[in-house]
């Protein structure tokens, strides 16, 4: 049998207990909705314009940032894993990986990616 | 019976087991935060259900079933309704590779070995683990932005970039510990440890802080809970959601720490192991619990202590300063191991960037607090007429207090 085999089993029963308790949620509890009650919640005042509009493009490249540092974190891993073998062969890569990670890196800090403010 | 049918009847049992286990140890993580915390503040905490109030999570659990299930008349329905089941799959789903205890603790023929304390050994278990929980975002941004709330929609950006952000930081810390391990699978980490005759956060201090800060950040945990941050932002992602769905997402929340807590006691405890002494049946499992036990209750200490962070500061933790310093443990833990010298070359240089971090900011502390520190004058200006009394009542009562102690030499 497949190593993975299990993780599916486990897989499916969790998904078997979401789906569950997300069914339950309809059955118990009382339902008396109000059109106060179902509006959305905003401290008791009344609401000036509906949320979803445009949001600052900071969310937008922290995502990219991300994808670019993320793939480059998990490509590193095999080479990780490799090192003891691939002894300074290995180290090189490493090296070489590093700069290509580092250089981009203070690139998008100069260009103000990271700040906040 | 033949080996695969016992192989998928002990699959299903553990993975019952692990999922029961798990739900458990939620409830009374629960109860456990609430009564530490009381405790941090001098308060009692909740004892009134059930000895110790130990029958609190279950009324608690019993209240939530029952309480109205609200959807907001502007929320997306089926995405609203679905978000919370994906948080808790996922959460659920990526305890599966983690090792409790020895998988040839039965021994080894093949039906023993399916009986063994794990759900699943698979031999990319660590990097199985940061799968899911990138994956864990979705149920937080979808349930965010499917409530139509403004708070809802502002805690599910924030914690769709904080997240991410700091996954890189994890992905990179814990390739120090795979460079001494030589493999992904939580077991062969764990062996790798008796191996080489160390716990790796020995070899690895640098890394294992960066895990651990990033780990904090990743499952929303305080200092770095700003999505949830109450006084901004109502509560974040969860503010319209309620009964039974609030619970699945703190159920997420929670398992996710145990999760954390687990990797951090495989990757850099050691695991099931301690010394020599886990060879009798059971007692790796007690050792695991012991080492999951400490790493949770840090959690809970320092949602205890530390205030939380503002959003820029922790976009520049994350990406201007644990960044750049997983990198550099990763070149230099791969020149000891490349190059084969002894483990501890990593760990003094560790402990050098450590000091250096200490210094720097002790000095940056000394510099920016003068300013900081309002004066006495400024200090009552500020204050409402009752704080003030209050103030100058116990500073008046020291000072009494303080006079016979001086009085009296012997």
């Amino acid at each position: 049998m497949p190593d993975y085999v299990p993780v599916l089993i486990l897989m499916g029963l969790a998904l078997a207990f979401a789906i569950l308790v997300t069914l339950v949620t309809f059955v118990f509890g009382p339902k008396k909705p109000t059109p106060e009650k179902l509006a959305p919640y905003e401290c008791g005042i009344e609401e000036i314009e509906p949320p979803r509009q445009r949001f600052p493009v900071k969310y937008l490249t922290t995502g990219m940032l991300f994808i670019i540092f993320d793939v480059e974190a998990a490509a590193i891993l095999p080479l990780a894993i490799l090192m003891r073998q691939l002894k300074v062969l290995g180290f090189v890569e490493l090296l070489i990986f590093a700069v290509v990670l580092i250089v981009p890196f203070f690139y998008v800090w100069r260009k103000g990616a990271f700040t906040w403010e | 019976m033949d080996a695969t049918l016992v192989a998928i009847i002990a699959a299903v049992v553990k993975s019952a087991i692990v999922i029961a286990a798990l739900l458990t140890i939620f409830a009374y993580m629960t109860l456990i935060e609430r009564r530490v915390l009381a405790r941090f503040q001098r308060r009692v905490g909740p004892n009134r259900a059930g000895p110790f109030g130990l029958l609190q999570p279950l009324a608690d659990g019993m209240k939530m079933a029952f309480k109205e299930q609200i959807i907001p008349t502007r929320a997306r329905r089926l995405v609203f309704v679905i978000a919370p089941s994906i948080s808790v799959f996922v959460a659920l789903a990526a305890f599966a590779v983690v090792p409790l205890g020895s998988p040839t603790a039965w021994g080894s023929s093949p039906t023993a070995r399916a009986w063994a304390p794990l759900v699943a050994d698979v031999n990319v278990g660590i990097l199985y683990i940061l799968a899911l929980s990138s994956l864990a975002v979705y149920g937080i941004v979808l349930g965010g932005w499917s409530s139509g709330n403004h708070y809802s929609l502002l805690g599910a950006l924030r914690s769709a970039a904080q997240m991410v952000s700091y996954e890189v930081s994890i992905g990179l810390a814990i390739a120090g510990v795979l460079m001494f391990a030589g493999t992904l699978s939580m077991v062969g980490i764990v062996q790798a440890q008796v191996q080489q005759g160390i716990w790796f956060i020995l070899a690895q201090p640098l890394g294992f802080i960066l895990y651990f800060i990033a780990a904090t950040a990743e499952v929303n945990r305080a200092p770095f809970d700003l999505p949830e941050a109450e006084q901004e932002l109502v509560a974040g992602y969860l503010t319209e959601f309620s009964g039974l769905r609030w619970s699945l997402y703190q159920m997420s929340e929670y398992i996710n720490m145990i999760t954390a807590a687990s990797v951090a006691a495989t990757l850099f405890f050691g695991g099931w192991t301690l010394g020599g002494l886990d060879g009798i049946p059971g007692i790796p499992f007690v050792w695991y619990t012991i080492k999951v036990a400490v790493v949770l209750f840090v959690f809970i200490w320092m949602r205890a202590t530390l205030p939380r962070i503002r959003y820029d500061q922790l976009m520049r933790l994350g990406w201007q300063l644990l960044l750049p310093l997983a990198v550099l443990n990763l070149v230099v833990t791969a020149a000891v191991v490349a190059f084969d010298v002894p483990w501890w070359i990593s760990t003094i240089f560790s402990l050098i960037v450590l000091a250096i971090g200490g210094i720097v900011y002790y000095v940056r502390r000394r510099r920016v607090e003068p300013s900081a520190q309002p004066s006495d004058e400024a200090l009552r200006l500020a204050l409402p007429t009752s704080v003030r009394l209050v103030r100058i009542d116990s500073s008046a009562s020291a000072a009494t207090a303080r006079q016979p102690a001086e009085v009296s030499p012997n």
